[in-house]
């Protein structure tokens, strides 16, 4: 069937989606094979700026064409694909999303959706612009285990519910350290360009990479990109939490000598604990999440036995609401009442909303199947979703780069002024009481 | 009270002739242990007298009323200052040659030295009649401050923690303002610090370096386990390791939970738990340094409430860890101190909050502080924390009160011990069997759950091993 008759972006059913991976090593060698699910749908280019990276994924399609700058990709194979799967580094996410959706093309994209607030409203735009298929890749959301909560909490299990405790082990990989510095040979398989991409030019040095960039704002973002949106989704789609008013942190400190403090504003702290507010949202109450990462955890709840574990070793979500409290692990997985003595023999609803055919492990075949079947198809985390989601994690990140920027006063000691509650206007985008906070909303990009 | 037949050593001052007719020359015996005559001076020797012993000594030496007699110290680098200052006090390395020579010359002991050194010094002291002065936190163990507390009741000796802001306006008026019920029970503290501001967190040092000929390593050590010597150790750094010293908690500690403790009224708690900030030096596999003290952490303690009255909470945060602002502080109002520490006092009426050492005390929102009109019922001490004690050492045991006695300040310094056992145990990892085949070992981490405190028989009841943080052995010989 010829399939330039249902025009951009529209695939007969019964016909192959046709996929191409841009970043195709690490977490895409998860995406793809489960995208190409046994080759019912196609991989039909490949790009990576790194050939050792590639080398699985060109091995187990060899026939695909491998391309390592996607924006060659997109101009030579952009008649012959359907689809794009991002997993590249979170700086490039937005970049690429939004070249794939400008073509038509549908998205999947790993988390966090975007390394900027900015670019988060502007894909969540995009998709419907465009109207194109969209997913982000926190597979949680299309888990059981979000829809019995997001069940729960919405026929009012809790009560109202106030107070949201989320937290994970993340960092782990080191955060709080000095940037790395040396000169050394970009290896010939990575083109650093190219990784580089819309990041400031720096030299090549193999300390960012592969999966430790996370802890370096050019490319990551920190504890909260890496897991935020796996344990923050499961409360704000469960309380429709929308845009944050305001957000406070605090952070591990980092010290090389006797009262030598180091802040390297390049890099994530180790540990941060961060308030986040969100206003009362029709009839339900303001919620405050609190955000723990680095190895701090939040309190453990009086209605838990002292020798009760409180979570896996991940991370995990508390909800306080003024009729109880909810307590869940990653993607909202065992969730138990507390005292957990509730749930004997208790009878649980189940989910009022249709689960999704293979669970968390079905994320990617969702997307494909939505693509085929076009704009408006369901997915679990549509950017419509994902882009505020995206947007609150990222929020948290503001609020830590805002605590580490110093001015010096007029005697020339380092002063923080960000280190406030810092008042947020959704809407416009805006930190409405600490200017200088709003340079991390949206960064310049390079040319290259 | 017995008498003194010499002459009183004041007179040897008034007519300058003390110089001439040495120190010591006056038999003490005869006025029985731990007696002074009121006109007499407080003859004071320090066990450690640099650093933090230095300016505890320099403050002594303030008051008319005492003599600074001996110093002893193992460094010969640290002792200098006081040294100078103080050129007729005879020189020890060792406080137990020191105590036992000089005995019947010594009527009080400083002790200013690392953490692990304070109990069996200050206990030698007491057991010989000596009122001490002892550095915060009291001791390194909670089976040392439940001893020296009790020690100072049963030698009868005037004791003093150097807590000092325990003798400051702050503490005092916070006092009141509670007693007054402005912020009616409390029921939840926290306390923060930006301690550890040194390098915390990252295991003993690997190499060895050698002693310097000033320092002598085996008496710095004292009761600790033998070790090698690193310079990382000495002056400062014992602080963060469990071996020789107690961490952010026992650096701070004692400064910042001190005011809410009194203003509130706390004993023992009776549960803890906490968290820690992991440390990873390449990714994915964390570092395990149960020998330091954490980086960052965040302990919850539990005191129950006394007379119908609420539990309180207490949740303390250090390394760079800080509590949500309230609610009633203005965006740019400070919370807490400019030093990077605070303590917030939430009551079922209001709040207060203060910074370290009970200083700049404020209810909240900070307009109240003014409009309050509370009046002073806690006497002030104008003469400070340190001349306190020299003069109830001088009026004799149970005769003036002090600031910080070994009877709070025991309780006190366990809270902390209490915070420590808690972050020790969080670190108690135990092997599992290999699951899957990666070959790699896998731990569990069986403390880190909510520990129960039974405090009557200084004991956790839910998770034994814990309880090797109660008490530790000594180095054979201490």
């Amino acid at each position: 069937m010829p399939r330039h008759v249902l025009g951009r972006g529209f695939v007969a059913p019964s016909d192959k989606l046709n996929i191409a991976g841009v970043g195709v090593g690490g977490r895409a060698e998860t995406n793809l094979p489960k995208a190409y699910n046994n080759g019912s749908d196609n991989i039909a280019a490949l790009c990576d700026v790194d050939d050792r990276r590639s080398v699985n994924a060109r091995t187990k399609w060899p026939k695909s064409p491998y391309y390592k700058d996607y924006r060659i990709m997109l101009e030579k194979e952009g008649k012959s694909i359907d689809a794009v799967m991002i997993t590249t580094p979170d700086h490039m996410h937005a970049p690429i999303a939004m070249a794939a959706m400008e073509l038509g093309k549908h998205v999947y994209v790993e988390k966090p959706l975007t390394h900027d607030i900015y670019e988060a409203r502007m894909l969540t735009a995009a998709a419907k612009k465009y109207k194109v298929v969209t997913q982000m890749g926190n597979q949680g959301a299309s888990g059981d285990d979000i829809r019995l909560i997001e069940t729960w909490l919405q026929d009012g299990l809790l009560g109202d519910v106030h107070t949201v405790h989320v937290w994970t082990n993340r960092p782990t990989w080191p955060q709080g350290i000095a940037t790395p510095t040396g000169q050394f040979d970009v290896p010939k398989e990575l083109d650093w360009n190219l990784w580089l991409g819309t990041a400031p030019q720096r030299d090549y040095n193999p300390a960012f990479l592969p999966a430790i960039w996370r802890g370096w704002v050019d490319y990551g973002s920190g504890s909260l990109g890496d897991m935020g949106c796996h344990f923050i989704d499961s409360p704000y789609l469960a309380l429709k939490l929308g845009y944050p008013v305001s957000a406070e942190t605090s952070i591990g400190s980092v010290y090389s000598g006797y009262f030598k403090e180091v802040i390297n504003t390049e890099g994530f702290p180790p540990s941060a604990k961060t308030y986040i507010q969100f206003p009362q949202r029709g009839s339900m109450v303001p919620v405050k999440m609190v955000w723990y990462d680095g190895g701090i955890l939040p309190e453990r709840p009086a209605e838990l036995l002292p020798d009760e574990e409180m979570s896996k070793v991940d991370g995990g979500m508390i909800f306080e609401g003024t009729k109880g409290k909810l307590m869940a692990g990653k993607f909202g997985a065992n969730a138990t009442l507390l005292p957990t003595s509730l749930m004997k023999d208790r009878v649980m609803a189940k989910s009022k909303f249709p689960l999704v055919e293979g669970g968390t492990e079905g994320h990617q075949q969702q997307w494909v199947k939505a693509c085929k079947i076009g704009y408006g198809a369901y997915t679990s985390s549509d950017f419509a979703l994902a882009g505020p989601l995206t947007e609150t994690v990222l929020m948290g990140n503001l609020a830590v780069r805002s605590y580490q920027y110093s001015e010096n006063d007029s005697t020339g000691n380092k002063i923080f002024p960000g280190r406030k509650k810092l008042l947020w206007d959704g809407e416009k985008m805006e930190v409405t009481n600490f200017a200088p906070a709003n340079q991390f909303v949206k960064r310049q990009y390079r040319t290259y | 009270m017995k008498t003194r037949e010499n002459k009183s050593r004041r007179d040897f001052l008034k007519t300058g002739s003390l110089v001439a007719a040495g120190f010591f020359i006056v038999p003490r015996h005869v006025m029985g242990r731990g007696f002074i005559a009121p006109s007499d001076k407080l003859r004071i020797a320090a066990i450690g007298a640099g650093g933090k012993g230095e300016s505890d000594l320099f403050e002594f030496s303030k008051s008319p009323n005492a003599d600074i007699v001996f110093l002893c110290d193992v460094d010969d680098r640290q002792i200098k200052k006081s040294v100078s200052r103080f050129p007729k006090a005879k020189r020890y390395y060792d406080w137990r040659e020191m105590l036992e020579k000089e005995n019947k010359s010594i009527d009080a002991v400083s002790v200013s030295i690392p953490d692990n050194g304070h109990a069996v010094a200050a206990l030698a002291a007491m057991q010989l009649g000596k009122h001490v002065y002892v550095q915060k936190p009291l001791t390194h163990d909670i089976y040392e401050a439940r001893m020296l507390t009790e020690a100072a009741k049963r030698y009868k000796v005037v004791t003093q923690m150097g807590n000092q802001g325990s003798s400051g306006e702050g503490v005092r008026t916070m006092q009141e303002w509670y007693r007054a019920g402005i912020i009616g029970d409390a029921t939840e503290i926290n306390v923060w610090t930006n301690r550890p501001i040194w390098p915390q967190g990252l295991g003993t040092p690997k190499s060895t370096d050698p002693v310097p000929p000033e320092l002598k390593w085996d008496l710095w050590l004292g009761p600790a386990q033998e070790q090698t010597y690193h310079k990382e150790y000495v002056p400062f750094s014992w602080r963060g390791f469990w071996a020789f010293g107690t961490g952010a908690l026992g650096d701070m500690g004692c400064h910042l939970i001190d005011p809410a403790f009194k203003t509130v009224g706390l004993g023992y708690p009776n549960s803890v738990e906490c968290s820690q900030v992991s440390i990873y030096e390449k990714a994915w596999t964390p570092e395990y340094f149960p020998e330091s003290c954490p980086a960052a952490s965040s302990v919850i303690l539990n005191f129950p409430g006394k007379n119908g009255k609420p539990d309180v909470k207490m949740h303390w945060m250090d390394g760079g860890i800080i509590p949500q602002r309230p609610e009633e502080l203005g965006a740019d109002e400070q919370f807490g101190d400019s030093g990077g520490g605070g303590v917030l006092i939430i009551g079922t009426k209001g709040k207060m909050m203060c910074g370290t050492y009970g200083s700049d005390p404020k209810l909240l929102p900070i307009s109240k502080t003014k409009e309050v009109n509370v009046p002073q019922t806690i006497a002030r001490v104008p003469e400070g924390h340190y001349v306190q004690w020299i003069n109830a050492c001088l009026a004799g045991y149970g005769q003036k009160e002090v600031s910080s006695p070994f009877e709070y300040a025991g309780p006190l310094t366990e809270t902390i011990l209490m915070g420590n056992l808690a972050l020790r145990t969080w670190n108690i990892r135990v092997e599992k069997t290999p699951t899957g085949n990666s070959g790699r070992i896998q731990y569990s981490y069986p403390g880190r759950k909510k520990l129960l405190w039974d405090a009557a028989n200084m004991k956790i009841s839910n998770f034994d091993e814990a309880n090797q943080f109660v008490k530790r052995e000594y180095r054979k010989g201490w």
